[in-house]
This record gives structure tokens, C-alpha cells and sequence, in this order.
């Protein structure tokens, strides 16, 4: 084999960039010419770019594209009933789980064109969105700073071909003029596009957290405006980052106390791809279950790195987190904790290790506080005319767009899992979030969001009829915490109107998200050390936990049907307030939180043996010397 | 049975010399005492098991460093100074009344020779005297001004030394309440004009923070313009300023040990290193860190570096000086950059440009405890930076660390055919500061120094370090792991002599960059 054969194009290309005195960047990636779908370069033609011809020249893109981020269930199609036993999923994911603004009455789904769209912040390109000349974008996660807003605004115009140019609007390659989008010829040089400007790189925590939390790095304090949160951060208040929380310019409680990073590992240098490499990366292989001999733990086998970067695999390993709905193929590949850290040192001071060990996820001590609000509930019984549901967060009282609202942060409910690789159950740290909707008909398929308009709504407001319902302020607006059905009649009311729009059977339904958390993770001194914590009445196990502050009328929410934890306490509901109570877990015992009769019994038992037999032994000994 | 009992009532009794009767009564006494004992102690023990199962974390060990010397409670000596004075030396003769040793010794400090460092032809050595410095360059031709911050009155001319006696030593800039006495700005040491010196007198004790800091926070001609880590916020800091002033409430010369008035300590010592360094080790000694990968650092990191992570936190210190823009009316200077015109601590006709920065990160040098300093009269080479001061020590040298440190860069005026730095006379009668006349000030300034002047002049740029070893911060506020490493460190490893990033490539003994032959 000739030494041109067994170098990848990109690393001939650097080396020709190299012998040209071209400076590269710190990732070694070479100049390339951007490409539009017929092959030619963009500042000549004036097209889009696309990533099939520009990064499909080296890399195996047919691949990529088929990664889970550009799925996102859409190759995971359900036989009959989707996993998680609700009516109306066809699979897991974004594109099988139900969503409210999907999905006419009479329709399976919403045609791709539309699912695109409304998902045009989550979705990657490439997968379903290849039909559409939605090419997968990696620019998104492989520039340092991808224009996600221009991106996403050109995908929910529905330019989806021009949607991996949008992103490159900033660089200095592209700018936008009232024609639209015109590449700069003077940014190119007879190489390729500007390795400064474009700057491939492989993705950072920062090109991560643009989707799934927020980034805590580097010098400039981290601030978050935190109006309804964004998708990501509202269900786990994810944080990653190195930075010190009392450095953050977030109104947080005590935080100038709160001298620990963000996440540990970030502060460590464990960065995200770190735990969530390729599934082919050369230094961390992980060959499938499918093709792996049962005898091997792990195969030697690894590819080189020229066969890694032609084809990168873009799944990635990942956890076993119950909420994660796609590729569930792949839970549990990623590492666990203990899968690096091999030595611990609890035993020098925690009584029972191996048990607490045994029973209890190393993050439930290790996340002891989700510092920023997450999700609490999200109610959808009355959608406000621009189709937002109203949503109700934990760690917060008050607007958390102002920014002199105090966040307080919440202490994660503790909930036994059973998760891979062991299936053993543990107690794990997690926010369970409650969510009501209405559904109809005999199988329960929630209702869509258009019907839910047009039995509300008139034009750009709330139908001045369900105003009167719910007004209570009478100031002739509903506001946020109005829009709450706290009574039969209220519910009757609004069904009724459902049904006056075609709506057959409308009803109330509640559903519990168990939402893990799994960063946000602090080092030994940080932890959870006070044993009363959980060993107490009052504590993590059985403490009341807060659902909802005013959850609608006769929602009684329930897991899911795919859910991995269990709920050994009860939901209650008070007026509209819905809490969960916890309870002890099933399996195991915790001591000074619950009472186990036989335990107590056999306690006294031996205390009582103990003492008589010391007493009887006393006495023998005193008769004994009296008698002598 | 009762053999039994008899032999444990001896084993209790500490075995007994007697047997028969006398023991068997004795053990029966003694049972009747054990009894109550075994039930208390037995209820202890299940006492103490309940505690241990219930787990009371344990309380963090922190190692007992000595504690740390505080200001020490003055001695009153109101009643020793009656009568008014009228001079400052009339106030040191009366000091010396007593501590009559005190001058002598004064005499043979830095604080009293400005000069320490090696010895030049004339054999007075190298210090603030003769050296030069990127801020208002040198002492020599702007005595009067300059001295103001000397451990002593009247040094006006190039000649003070050969005629100085002792009553010149100034005792009160050390020991007077700074609040009662300070000296004349411009009066070469002289106090200033209507200072009460018998109150000062009466004020004086033990050196605090504020005498220290009289000359130490304000070097430069103002508030944290030389030193990035000594300012007028460490007088009373929070321990966000400084933990050892803050929290533990430490003085300068709980670290700065004097002993006959010899200070310890010395800002960048070059030649030789510094025998009476002052030293993180002289308290925290041992196995400072329990994190294992921290504790490796520390064969190659400075404590500095870490728990010094920014310098002027609150207020700003002068981080360049740019000479060659003085002389500029300001309305001339308004036409191209009318806020640097408004601005005096961007802008100065005078000085000329400048730039401040607060809560700056420091930059990082290898530093063996030795430096390199720009001589009276070495050339030097004006196509790059001019080091006036700069540590010596690389990634092959074991005994160097990496310490952080504020360089001050400047750009200040040189001889174009001799090719040395120039003094310039600014202060007084014929200076930069009344005339704005560069030629003037520097044949004067030449006139002072000994290094004759050309007649042409340049401007060259020039770098001096400046160690940060104050504005301490504790474990909770140190650096971080990516404050150095990673995507979003602050540190250039190349240009430090490292391959790459440690953290990812090895550190310099694994990477076989130190040096074979140990420490130079």
C-alpha cells in the first residue's frame, strides 16, 4: 500500500497546507474549499454550502447523518405502541413522542416539513431531514461559534438547504444582504475557506451545551437570563462548566458560600466527549453487543485513526438516564463512575460503604443541589394563544427573567432505578415533573395544539368567553397563574368547547417525567455528608416533594410506561397542590428514617438479653460472695 | 465457682497478696462496685455505637500551622516625648536617647542604601539608587521627589550619603501612626510642612500595615501604580483581598521577620538568590495539599500561581507607560482620541500614555529565585523589548517554578549612539515635568548619572517583572484546574517551553525536559 493510500485525504491535505507555509489551526485541520450541491465552490456560485460535497470529499457523511442527533428516533419507528404506553407515540424520540403542536385530529403525524421546523433548534440536519435537503450541519458542532439562531430561523423559514450557511453567518466567510446570503470572495484563499475564519475543530463543551444546558467556562461570569427556560435547562437546570458558582453573575442564595465549580469534572478537565466519546473512537472502542463474543468484555479490536476520521461514528456512548428516549440501544455504553474511579475512599468515615454503595447512586450524594430552576410542572389544559403551556418552576419564586429574583436551586427528589450495566436498583437524584394535557377519544390520544386554538382562542387572543371563565382578577386579561383550571367547572367548561370544535370525549390527563441528574457534580467535600439527610423522618426519602402549586382540576399524574424508577410513596393532591410523598424504598431498610416493627423488636430484644445476663451475672457473683 | 469468683476479684483487685476470708469479701465488694460500672459502661458503649452508626461526618483536619503574629500592642511612649520638636532629626536623637543601636543599624538596611544587589565600580552596589526602572525611570537628577519615600531626611543630591549622619535616619515614617506623620512629597524625605512631630513621637509603636504601606501601596507616584499586588485595600482587606490580612488578620512583618532592622524579603533579586527569601514554605510546610494531582504541581508550580489568580482586584494598577507620547497638549491630543484627552490615568502631558487594569490575570514566568536587571549603561537592542528586570529560570531547570507576575511594559527614552537607557531629569528646575524639553532633561539627567548623553535620542520598548506575591487567596478562590489547561487556560505552554498542554502531554519530567545535570 502506497503511502498516498494509507493517508486520508485530510492529512495529505495537511501536509500540503504545511509544506505551503500555511498556518493551520490548532486542531490541524486543513483549508477546504466550501462545496455547493453541484460540486462547485460557494464564492464563485453564490449557493449554499453543502456539507455532503464539502465535508463528504474526506469524511464518510452518508454516515454521520445517521447518528442519533440527526435521528432523533426517526430510524427507532414503534411496532404497535411506542415504549412509553401513550396514545399517539409512534416511537421514541422527538419525532415519535407526542408533541401538542403536532398532529391534526385523524392524522398518525405532522408532515416532515412541519416536524422539521418546529424542531428547527434540536435537530442537527441529516437523518429524516435529508429528504428535504436538510443536510445534516456540521458546522454546528465543529466551528467555535456556529450561528444557531441564524440557523434555526432559516429552518423554520423552511430554506432548509440554506440552513448550514446560516451558521456560518458571523465567521467572516458569509454575510447576509437583502438578496440573501452572499459568500465573500475575499475570505477565500485559492486553498479553501480561511482555516481562521471557519476554524473546524472537534466539538467543545461549548458547542454541547448550545442544545443540552448552558456553559459555565472561561473568564466572563456566567449569566443566564431565565425566562421560560429553554428546553434543556428546564428539565435538569444543567450547568457544566469549570467556573466557580460564586464567580456567576446569577442571583443565586448564598452564593458567595458556593465556592465549588459548577461540575467538578469540568473544573478536572473531563470535558463532555470525554464520557461521551464516538462508539468507534480509537482509544475507546465499544464494539455492539450484537457482534461482540459473549466471552469479551470489551473487544482489543480498534479502528485506526485514518479509518476513525473517514467514518467517525456520531453516536455517541451515553448513559442510561430514564428520560433518554432515543438510541436506547446504546444506555449504558457510557462509563459509569465507577468505571474511572476505581478507588474510593468512603470507607475511611461513611459506616456500611459497600451497602450505601450498593443502594445508592454515586450522584445522589455527588449532585447534592440543582442550583438553577428546572421544570415543575407544565400544564397544557390552557395554552396561551401563542401556543406556550403554562409552566411552573422549582429553585424559583418570582420571574426568573428579573434579575433580582433570588433563585434558591432545589435538592433533587431521591428515587430507586433500576439501570444498566447491573439492573441493580439505586437510589438515584432526579426531578420529577409533573405534565397535564387533554386527550380524547376511546384510546387517549392527546389533543393537538391547533384544536386546542380554535376551542380557546380567537385570532391572537384568549376567546373573551374563557377570559370570564378564568379571569379572576377581573382585570380583563389572564395572566400566567390564571390560566389554571382549578374546579369541575372550569374543566367542564373548557371540554365543553372542546367538543363544540370536534374534540370527541375531552378529558384531563397527568403524566410524572422522571428527569435524572447526572451533572452538575461536586467534588467529596461538596457532598452529601450529613448522614440525616436520608437517615431522618424528614429527610430525602420521605420528604414531601412539590409537583405542582396548582395543578388542574383531577389530574392525577402517573409514570409513563417506559419510566425505570419506581414511586414507593403516594401523590396527594390538596386543593390544587400536588406533592409526593416518599416513602421508604421496597428493598431496603434505611435506618432513622422509617420503622420496621421486627427490627425495633429484635433491638429491644437484645438489649434486654444483654442487660439481664450482665445483671444476672452481677448477682450471681454478688450471691455468690455473700455466701462464702 | 468461688474460684472463679476469688481469682477475678484478684484479677480486678490487681491480684491479691491475701487469700482466704479477707479476698472473698473483698471480691464481693468489688462486684457490688463493678456492677453499676458494667450497666454504664455497657450503655456507653451502646451510646457510642448508636453515635458511630449515625454517622457524624467528621470534621475536616486542618494541620495547626503557627499562629500567625499579630500587630503587637504599642508601647506607650507619650510620656518620653514632653517637649515640642522642631525638626525631624531632633526627633531621631531623641529616639536614639534610648535605642541607641537603632540608627546604626537603620543604616545598614536597604530601606536606609537603596541599594543591595552585587557592587558597582565605586563599590556602593546596585539598588533603587542607580538603577532604572520603566515608571519614572531613575532616582538620579529627581532626588527631592524621589526620596520621598526614603527611610530618611534630606537626601537631595548625588552626595547625601558621604555626609548623612545618623540623626538623618528617619524612625517616625516606620513607627509614627501614618495618620499623624507623613513626609513632603517633593521635600526629599523632609516631613511635611505643619506635621505635629511631637504627636507623631508620641504615636509610635511596632510596624503596622499602614507604615509599610505609606511608601509600599503607593510606589510609583500614586495608589497601586507599581506593585500589582500591594495597594492601598491591603491597609484593612477582606479576605477576599487577602487572606493572610484578612482573614487571619496578619501584619507585613509576620511573613517580612526583622531582625535589627534588617527586613526580609526582597522584591526580584538578582545574582545571587535571596538568602532571607520569604517563603509560603517558612509556615506551610509538610504535605500542603491531600488532592494527589495538586500536590504534583508543586514541584513545578509556584504557590503564587495558584492562590494569586488575579492582582489588582479592586484597584486598578498601571500596567504600561508610554514616554514617548508626553509633551502633547491635551486639546492636541482630544482632536485624535478625545477620551484618552479626559482621561488623566489614560493620558498625562506630562508622563504621557498609559494603561491600568483591575482584577488582571497575571502572566507566568519560570523563576529560580534569581533575576537578570538592566545595568546603568549596558546596551541594549531597541528592535525588541528591553527586560529591565526579568527571572531567570526555564522549563529545564529544576529548580524553577512558574510564578506570576505583573510586567509592566514601557516605552522610555535611550541614547541613540550610546545605546543605553537615559535617565531623564523630570522633577524641578530644568525638568521634563517644567520645560518639556527632552534634550534639557536628559543631558541633566546624564549630568547626574555618569552615563553621558549624545545629543540623540530614541525610544525604546522595555519589560520589567514585577513577582506578585500578595492578594493571597484561600483554596476557595485559588485556580482551577482549567484556568490553566483546556480549552480556556490562561497559559501559553509552548511559549513556556512545553510541548503542548500538560495537562494532555505530560509534565516536564515525564517529557524528559528537565535538565540532566539538576539545578545551575
Amino acid at each position: 500500500m502506497s503511502a498516498a493510500r494509507a493517508l486520508p485525504a485530510w492529512a495529505l491535505a495537511a501536509l500540503g497546507a504545511l509544506a505551503s507555509g500555511q498556518e493551520l489551526p490548532p486542531s490541524g485541520h486543513p483549508p477546504i474549499p466550501l462545496l455547493d450541491r453541484d460540486g462547485q465552490p460557494v464564492q464563485r456560485s453564490q449557493q449554499p454550502v453543502s456539507t455532503q460535497r464539502t465535508c463528504g470529499g474526506c469524511h464518510d457523511v452518508a454516515t454521520i447523518a445517521q447518528g442519533y442527533h440527526s435521528q432523533l428516533g426517526f430510524d427507532e419507528p414503534a411496532s404497535d405502541s411506542a415504549p412509553s404506553g401513550r396514545a399517539g407515540d409512534v416511537g421514541p424520540g422527538l419525532w415519535g413522542r407526542w408533541d401538542p403542536r403536532l398532529g391534526p385530529p385523524g392524522d398518525a403525524r405532522a408532515d416532515l416539513a412541519t416536524w422539521l421546523r418546529l424542531h428547527a433548534d434540536l435537530h442537527v440536519g441529516g437523518g429524516p431531514g435529508a429528504d428535504l435537503q436538510l443536510e445534516v450541519d456540521c458546522f454546528v458542532c465543529h466551528t467555535p461559534h456556529p450561528n444557531l439562531d441564524a440557523r434555526a430561523a432559516t429552518v423554520r423559514a423552511g430554506r432548509f438547504a440554506e440552513a448550514p450557511s446560516a451558521t456560518l453567518l458571523g465567521s467572516g466567510l458569509v454575510e447576509r444582504t437583502p438578496d440573501g446570503l452572499r459568500w465573500r470572495a475575499d475570505a477565500f484563499a485559492p486553498t479553501g475557506a480561511s482555516p481562521a475564519l471557519l476554524g473546524l475543530q472537534p466539538p467543545g463543551d461549548r458547542q454541547c451545551l448550545a442544545c443540552h444546558g448552558l456553559s459555565a467556562a472561561g473568564e466572563a461570569p456566567l449569566w443566564a437570563a431565565l425566562p421560560t427556560p429553554p428546553a434543556a435547562l428546564g428539565d435538569e437546570g444543567l450547568v457544566f462548566g469549570a467556573q466557580r458558582v460564586s464567580d456567576s453573575a446569577l442571583n443565586l442564595r448564598d452564593k458567595d458560600a458556593l465556592t465549588r465549580p459548577w461540575d467538578v469534572h469540568a473544573a478536572r478537565l473531563v470535558g463532555c466527549a470525554d464520557c461521551h466519546p464516538p462508539l468507534n473512537a480509537p482509544g475507546g472502542f465499544l464494539e455492539s453487543e450484537e457482534t461482540r463474543p459473549s466471552h469479551l468484555a470489551e473487544s482489543p479490536r480498534r479502528p485506526s485513526v485514518g479509518e476513525f476520521l473517514r467514518s467517525p461514528s456520531h453516536d455517541f456512548r451515553k448513559g442510561s438516564s430514564s428520560q433518554g428516549t432515543v438510541a436506547r440501544r446504546l444506555s449504558g455504553s457510557q462509563r459509569d463512575c465507577r468505571g474511572c474511579h476505581a478507588s474510593v475512599s468512603h470507607a475511611s468515615w461513611l459506616p456500611f460503604s459497600a451497602r450505601h454503595l450498593e443502594g445508592i447512586a454515586c450522584q445522589a450524594c455527588h449532585i447534592p443541589r440543582a442550583l438553577l430552576p428546572a421544570r415543575r410542572l407544565t400544564d397544557w389544559s390552557v395554552p396561551d394563544p401563542a401556543g406556550a403551556p403554562r409552566v411552573e418552576l422549582r429553585g424559583v419564586e418570582g420571574d426568573p427573567a428579573d434579575p433580582a429574583t433570588l433563585i434558591e436551586g432545589w435538592q433533587p427528589l431521591l428515587l430507586p432505578r433500576r439501570a444498566a450495566p447491573d439492573g441493580a436498583a439505586r437510589l438515584q437524584p432526579l426531578n420529577l415533573q409533573a405534565t397535564a394535557y387533554w386527550v380524547s377519544g376511546a384510546t387517549g390520544r392527546p389533543v393537538p395544539l391547533d384544536r386546542l386554538a380554535a376551542a380557546l382562542h380567537q385570532g391572537h387572543a384568549f376567546h373573551p368567553e374563557v377570559v370570564a371563565l378564568l379571569d379572576r382578577d377581573g382585570d380583563g386579561a389572564l395572566a400566567a397563574d390564571e390560566r389554571w383550571l382549578s374546579d369541575a367547572a372550569q374543566v367542564a367548561a373548557i371540554a365543553a368547547r372542546l367538543e363544540a370544535v370536534g374534540v370527541a370525549s375531552p378529558r384531563l390527563q397527568g403524566e410524572l417525567i422522571a428527569q435524572e441528574l447526572h451533572h452538575g457534580v461536586v467534588e467529596g467535600a461538596f457532598a452529601v455528608r450529613d448522614c440525616r439527610s436520608c437517615h431522618d423522618p424528614g429527610g430525602r426519602l420521605g420528604g414531601t416533594w412539590l409537583l405542582a402549586e396548582r395543578a388542574p382540576f383531577g389530574v392525577e399524574p402517573t409514570l409513563l410506561g417506559d419510566a425505570t424508577v419506581s414511586l414507593p410513596g403516594q401523590v396527594l393532591r390538596a386543593e390544587g397542590r400536588l406533592t409526593y410523598v416518599g416513602a421508604p424504598t421496597e428493598d431496603s431498610h434505611a435506618p432513622g428514617y422509617g420503622r420496621s416493627a421486627w427490627i425495633d423488636g429484635l433491638g429491644l430484644a437484645l438489649l434486654l438479653l444483654t442487660l439481664a445476663g450482665a445483671s444476672g451475672h452481677g448477682l450471681l457473683r454478688w450471691l455468690a460472695g455473700r455466701g462464702a | 465457682m468461688s474460684e472463679r469468683v476469688e481469682t477475678l476479684s484478684d484479677e480486678t483487685s490487681g491480684g491479691g497478696a491475701s487469700r482466704g476470708g479477707d479476698a472473698n469479701a473483698r471480691g464481693a465488694l468489688a462486684v457490688d462496685r463493678w456492677l453499676p460500672l458494667t450497666l454504664a459502661l455497657t450503655l456507653v458503649g451502646v451510646s457510642a455505637a448508636v453515635g458511630v452508626a449515625l454517622g457524624q461526618p467528621p470534621r475536616s483536619v486542618e494541620r495547626a500551622l503557627p499562629p500567625p503574629p499579630l500587630e503587637e500592642e504599642p508601647f506607650d511612649h507619650s510620656a518620653y516625648f514632653a517637649k515640642p520638636f522642631s525638626s525631624g532629626p531632633e526627633v531621631t536623637l531623641a529616639c536614639l536617647g534610648c535605642h541607641s543601636h537603632a540608627a546604626g543599624e537603620v543604616m545598614q538596611t536597604s530601606h536606609w542604601t537603596w541599594s543591595g544587589h552585587g557592587a558597582d565600580e565605586g563599590g556602593g552596589g546596585y539598588g533603587k539608587r542607580n538603577l532604572l526602572n520603566n515608571f519614572c525611570i531613575g532616582v538620579q537628577s529627581n532626588w527631592p521627589r524621589c526620596t520621598s519615600c526614603h527611610a530618611g531626611y534630606g537626601w537631595s543630591d548625588g552626595g547625601f550619603f558621604e555626609t548623612a549622619t545618623e540623626a538623618q535616619v528617619d524612625c517616625l515614617v516606620c513607627h509614627a501612626d501614618p495618620t499623624v506623620y507623613q513626609k513632603d512629597p517633593a521635600g526629599a524625605g523632609l516631613p511635611a510642612p505643619g506635621v505635629d512631630l511631637r504627636a507623631a513621637a508620641r504615636s509610635v509603636g511596632p510596624v503596622g500595615r499602614g507604615q509599610c504601606g505609606t511608601c509600599h501601596f503607593s510606589g510609583g507616584g500614586g495608589d497601586a501604580v507599581k506593585h500589582g499586588d500591594l495597594d492601598g485595600t491591603m491597609l484593612h482587606p477582606s479576605e477576599q483581598i487577602d487572606v493572610h490580612m484578612g482573614r487571619l488578620d496578619m501584619v507585613c512583618t509576620a511573613c517580612h521577620h526583622t531582625e535589627q532592622h534588617q527586613v526580609s524579603g526582597r522584591l526580584l533579586p538578582f545574582g545571587d538568590a535571596d538568602e532571607r527569601r520569604v517563603s509560603c514554605e517558612d509556615c506551610h510546610a509538610g504535605a500542603i495539599h491531600a488532592d494527589e494531582r495538586i500536590a504534583r504541581h508543586e514541584a513545578a508550580v509556584s504557590c503564587q500561581a495558584c492562590h494569586i489568580p488575579y492582582m489588582a482586584l479592586e484597584a486598578a494598577t498601571k500596567l504600561s507607560w508610554d514616554w514617548s507620547q508626553a509633551g502633547q497638549d491635551p486639546s492636541v491630543v482630544a482632536t485624535h482620541d478625545p477620551q484618552v484627552a479626559r482621561d488623566p490615568h489614560l493620558y498625562n502631558k506630562k508622563k504621557g500614555r498609559f494603561t491600568y487594569g483591575q482584577r488582571v490575570p497575571p502572566e507566568y514566568r519560570w523563576y529560580d529565585g534569581r533575576s537578570t536587571r538592566l545595568l546603568p549603561g549596558e546596551r541594549i537592542d531597541p528592535a525588541r523589548p528591553v527586560p529591565i528586570s526579568a527571572p531567570q529560570g526555564s522549563v529545564s531547570d529544576p529548580a524553577a517554578k512558574l510564578y506570576p507576575f505583573k510586567i509592566h511594559r514601557g516605552r522610555q527614552p535611550y541614547d541613540l549612539e550610546h545605546g543605553y537607557l537615559l535617565v531623564p531629569k523630570t522633577f524641578g528646575p530644568g525638568g521634563y515635568w517644567t520645560d518639556f524639553d527632552w534634550d534639557a532633561a536628559l543631558r541633566l539627567g546624564a549630568e547626574a548619572s555618569g552615563f553621558p548623553y549624545s545629543g540623540r535620542h530614541g525610544f525604546a520598548d522595555t519589560e520589567m517583572a514585577w513577582p506578585l506575591n500578595h492578594m493571597v487567596q484561600s483554596k476557595e478562590r485559588a485556580m482551577q484546574c482549567a484556568d490553566c489547561h483546556g480549552e480556556t487556560g490562561r497559559l501559553d505552554w509552548r511559549e513556556l517551553g512545553y510541548p503542548g498542554d500538560p495537562a494532555r502531554h505530560g509534565g516536564r519530567a515525564q517529557r524528559g525536559l528537565l535538565s540532566p545535570r539538576g539545578p545551575q
